[in-house]
């Protein structure tokens, strides 16, 4: 039976149960829509006592499913006002796993301001441990703390600077499988900011002596169905450029389609898209000793993560990503990757969302207060980030609040959140995505770029970002998305692992029915914390710029964004 | 908005033009062609004037002349087999949509291993076929001049679609003499399937002024022709307006698709094995007063085609009601059969929606509808 910890921060308490049995057969996202709901006050003050933080492992983990291990954080986001599940790879959710524990649940503030590790060890007992010596140290010399401490094999679930000062753009890092590198991030909504206002630094979780062991519906069906789809999967990553490159693969066809963000998503184009496309990339890391094909949990067969180094073969980051590339990149006018890798490292290392600070940066740059491309100065604002100056506590706050403290016209925001590395006129079925997911601006929502007729047509764009946002409800319940997209012609065979393991049907609309119920709880979560219609639409000028890139506007009548979720 | 303008074959038309296929096939450098028809063009003997023709511009021929209506995915790979075998270097299809859908379906598969159902849906990365022409010998389908075929998924057991230039006709033949012959009631369905094809892809989600003007055009023709052709099968002007008409109503929906009424019309068709141009006429006008809710314009528009004229004041839902009583009419004109009058059930046809919702045309719908709201549709049509 699976446990979970129930950390209680004003009394200081770690407390280890049976997990809940309406959360048993959940995991991930399903998890924590349903968790959230029933749990944590819709209204609440997102750095108040009520609210919570649940981190927890998917459907599958524990198994030999190929990247089972992903770990999901979720809460009410500080950023957003709204539910949030924000999830990542790395070590964690394997080491949970290990441990046997299903979940964590972070409850109350401390009384007395202060920042304590929840520490699981070797033997299987989680403490609260003094953290005071780590204030203001950042996650990477943190987690070579930890390692130092409780060895190469513990897993660091941790914040930096930004998650301990509440900045809304704080992520919280997770280490990488082997290197170790603090690279993984649970980015987007802030949630590391909840963290620290529970004075939670971080949660280190040691390999256990002995490991869990899973218990099963049907053992010998599992692991029949399970080969299989791990095999349709290993096949389908062999001609899978997030594989044998990298997510930066995806640049030489944004890029090419004006679906890129350049200068602030004004949609233009960007001539340089090749200087940080896959080749450049590719030349990059062969001149730096860099590498690719690199798994970031154990088990995976899509090893989509890297490891990055200056020309001189010094380490700069890894999980290098086609986000990270795009919005710190092109959209603030900048093509050069090693700065770009640089601008990645000290995001990761203070622990603020890639995409929201680079958004931030980019409606600086539109609004005059810096030039567009211009790196040192770039730098000079992630250091006033890393340092909290006044003005860096202000990015901290996320794109908005800086686009609407420097009077910027063009403020690419959804709910609060800024937009991933896609122009919503280009790809309209992700600006759809964009417009009604209850997580706000979020790629991972749901891309279709690619999958409907034409990107930047209206042509079958609701109808894809429709099905997509449902089947990202359960991929991200069970595996990651890079995984599920080559599962995706062997779907049925996910309700056959759902049955061996839990038991029941073994009906595919099990697995669809969970997708459906996770987004209709997720938008009932943020109805009940005041959104309303209004909340699902991109911002104006999308609707009334053209893209110069192709000439295209983002045309979707609200009608199609009203009924997209009518089930 | 951006749109796009395309025109995808070349069509050689009017009466006796059928007679070219011989001289053509040579001139796009056939040798041996794949002759695809059904028994009940041998019969009425168009096949064998087609296939002499040929043979007289010294084109060998390898014949196929058992195609089945609504062509399964097994007789597809069967037929592409035999093509391979042939090394045929051509493919000539006449009849009406399931030869022309079923030359498609082989053509996808010369050159890539079946099965076919993996190649569903639109694809531009698969290896080119050969040279097709196409002859229609009914005014509906309109497959002569589109880009896709609709195939039956026998181990789904539903309809689904193969699309891509893989499909694309080099030729169209499109000779109203064929069409003399056509029986009243074939004459009636396959012209309500031209009327289905041009309304609906006037309320999708992909509408442009090429595929509204075309489909206007055809529309106009239709009301005023159809029921000529249907009581008179002889008279040649009907005919030529009408395989006119189907050809126009073709073109626009290779440019705007069609939607949710051919979702309803495959799932009906798979379920109650019903001509295709039947099955799509059966819930049409409940399918277009549904689109008016963000379609109105079009709505509009359609209705003036029927020679009504709209109130400028009119709001959707009167639109909508409009189009539906107007359609609904002239289906009946020309004796199309309601589902209580085919002796459908009422549950069975109702259970039909969650069908309808996981077809392939649902995606181009104007706005999304559940379920349920096809359930109420098709329950408003069962007896109207």
């Amino acid at each position: 039976m699976w446990s979970k910890l129930t950390v209680n921060m004003k009394k200081l308490t770690v407390t280890k149960d049976k997990i809940e049995e309406d959360l048993a057969e959940l995991g991930g996202r399903s998890l924590i829509a349903q968790y959230m709901i029933k749990r944590i006050p819709p209204q609440c003050d997102p750095l108040g006592s009520q609210n919570r933080v649940v981190i927890c492992t998917g459907l599958f983990a524990g198994t030999k499913l190929t990247t089972a291990h992903r770990l999901s954080i979720g809460s009410k986001s500080p950023l957003t006002g709204g539910i949030k599940e924000s999830n990542s790879g790395g070590n964690a959710a394997y080491q949970m796993a290990n441990q046997g524990i299903k979940m964590i649940e972070v409850l109350d503030v401390p009384e007395e301001s202060g920042l304590w590790i929840l520490h699981i060890g070797a033997d299987g007992n989680a403490t609260l441990k003094d953290a005071a010596i780590y204030k203001g140290v950042n996650n990477y010399e943190f987690a070579e703390a930890m390692k130092e401490t409780y060895g190469d094999n513990c897993a660091v679930i941790s914040i930096g600077c930004a998650g301990e000062r509440l900045y809304k753009n704080a992520s919280i890092q997770i280490t990488e499988f082997k290197s170790g590198h603090p690279s993984r991030a649970a980015a987007r909504g802030g949630i590391a900011a909840v963290l620290g206002s529970k004075g939670l630094k971080a949660v280190v979780i040691e390999e256990p002596s002995e490991k869990f062991k899973v218990t099963y519906a049907d053992e010998t069906k599992f692991k029949e169905v399970c080969l299989q789809l791990n095999k349709v999967i290993a096949e389908g990553a062999k001609t899978d450029p997030f594989s044998i490159i990298g997510t930066v693969a995806t640049t030489d066809i944004s890029g090419a389609s004006g679906i890129l963000p350049v200068d602030n998503f004004s949609g233009k184009f960007f001539g340089d898209y090749e200087k940080v496309g896959a080749q450049a990339f590719l030349d990059k890391l062969k001149s730096g000793g860099g590498k690719n094909k690199i798994s970031c949990q154990p088990g995976c067969v899509v090893h989509c993560s890297n490891c990055y180094n200056d020309p001189n073969g010094n380490y700069i980051t890894s999980g290098f990503e086609y986000e990270t590339i795009a919005l710190f990149g092109p959209n603030c006018h900048i093509s050069d990757l090693d700065a770009i890798a640089r601008m990645d490292r000290l995001c990761d290392d203070i622990g603020v969302d890639t995409m929201e600070t680079a958004n931030s940066i980019a409606v600086c740059m539109d609004a005059g207060k810096i030039e567009w491309g211009d790196i040192p100065a770039v730098m000079g604002l992630l250091n006033e980030l890393k340092e909290g100056t006044e003005f860096g506590n202000l990015l901290g706050q996320g794109c908005e609040a800086v686009g609407l403290h420097l009077g910027c016209k063009r403020i690419p925001v959804v709910k609060h959140q800024s937009m991933a590395g896609y122009d919503p006129r280009n790809t309209k079925g992700t600006g759809i995505t964009y417009a009604t997911s209850p997580m706000g601006a979020d790629h991972t929502a749901g891309l279709t770029m690619g999958r409907a007729f034409d990107d930047a047509g209206r042509t079958g764009q609701a109808y894809a970002s429709g099905k997509l946002q449902v089947a990202m409800c359960f991929a991200d319940s069970m595996m990651c998305l890079f995984a599920f997209a080559h599962a995706v012609p062997v779907l049925p065979l996910l309700g056959e692992l759902m049955a061996a393991l839990y038991g029941g049907t073994s009906d595919f609309t099990r697995v669809a029915t969970m997708g459906v119920t996770t987004l209709l709880t997720e938008r009932g979560y943020n109805q009940m914390a005041g959104m309303t219609a209004k909340d699902d639409r991109l911002p104006e000028f999308f609707y009334t710029d053209r893209s110069p890139a192709t000439g295209s506007v983002f045309d979707i009548n609200d009608l199609e964004l009203e009924v997209l979720f009518d089930f | 908005m951006i749109t796009n303008y395309d025109v995808f074959v070349p069509a050689l038309m009017g009466s006796g033009a059928s007679l070219r296929v011989g001289m053509k096939a040579r001139a796009l450098g056939c040798r041996k062609v794949l002759v695809v028809h059904d028994q009940g063009l041998k019969d009425v003997g168009i096949a064998d004037i087609i296939i002499e023709n040929i043979q007289a511009a010294g084109i060998e021929t390898v014949v196929f002349g058992n195609v089945l209506a609504d062509p399964p995915d097994i007789l597809v790979e069967e037929v592409a087999e035999l093509a391979r075998n042939e090394k045929i270097d051509g493919i000539v299809a006449v009849g009406g949509g399931s030869s022309i859908d079923t030359a498609k379906g082989v053509n996808t598969l010369i050159n890539n291993p079946p099965p076919i159902l993996q190649y569903f849906g639109y694809r531009t990365d698969l290896k080119p076929g050969v040279p097709m022409i196409f002859i229609p010998t009914t005014s509906g389908t309109g497959s002569e001049v589109t880009n896709m075929a609709v195939i039956s998924c026998t181990s789904r057991g539903n309809k689904d679609s193969v699309m891509g230039p893989h499909c694309l006709g080099t030729l169209a033949l499109i000779d109203p003499d064929l069409t003399l012959g056509l029986p009243a009631k074939m004459t009636a369905a396959t012209g309500i399937d031209a009327l289905a094809h041009a309304v609906e892809c006037m309320t999708g989600g992909q509408v442009n002024p090429l595929s509204d003007a075309l489909a206007k055009e055809a529309i106009r023709d239709i009301v005023k022709w159809l029921p000529i052709a249907y009581k008179d099968g002889s008279n040649l002007e009907a005919r030529e307006k009408m395989i006119n008409a189907s050809m126009f109503a073709g073109m626009a929906f290779s440019n705007a698709l069609v939607h949710l009424g051919h979702s309803i019309g495959h799932s009906l068709g798979a379920t109650f094995h019903i001509p295709h141009g039947l099955a799509c006429a059966l819930v049409l006008p409940e399918v277009i007063e549904y689109s008016a809710k963000s379609e109105w314009k079009n709505v509009a528009m359609i209705c003036e085609c029927f020679g009504e004229k709209v109130q400028e004041d009119a709001t959707w839902e009167e639109i909508g009601a409009l189009a539906n009583k107007l359609l609904r009419e002239f289906i009946k004109s020309v004796d199309i059969p309601n589902m209580k009058e085919l002796g459908f059930d009422l549950e069975k046809v109702i259970a039909i929606a969650p069908m309808v919702t996981g077809d392939a045309g649902f995606a181009i719908a104007p706005y999304r509808i559940t379920a349920a709201k096809v359930a109420s549709m098709l329950q408003a049509a069962f007896d109207a």
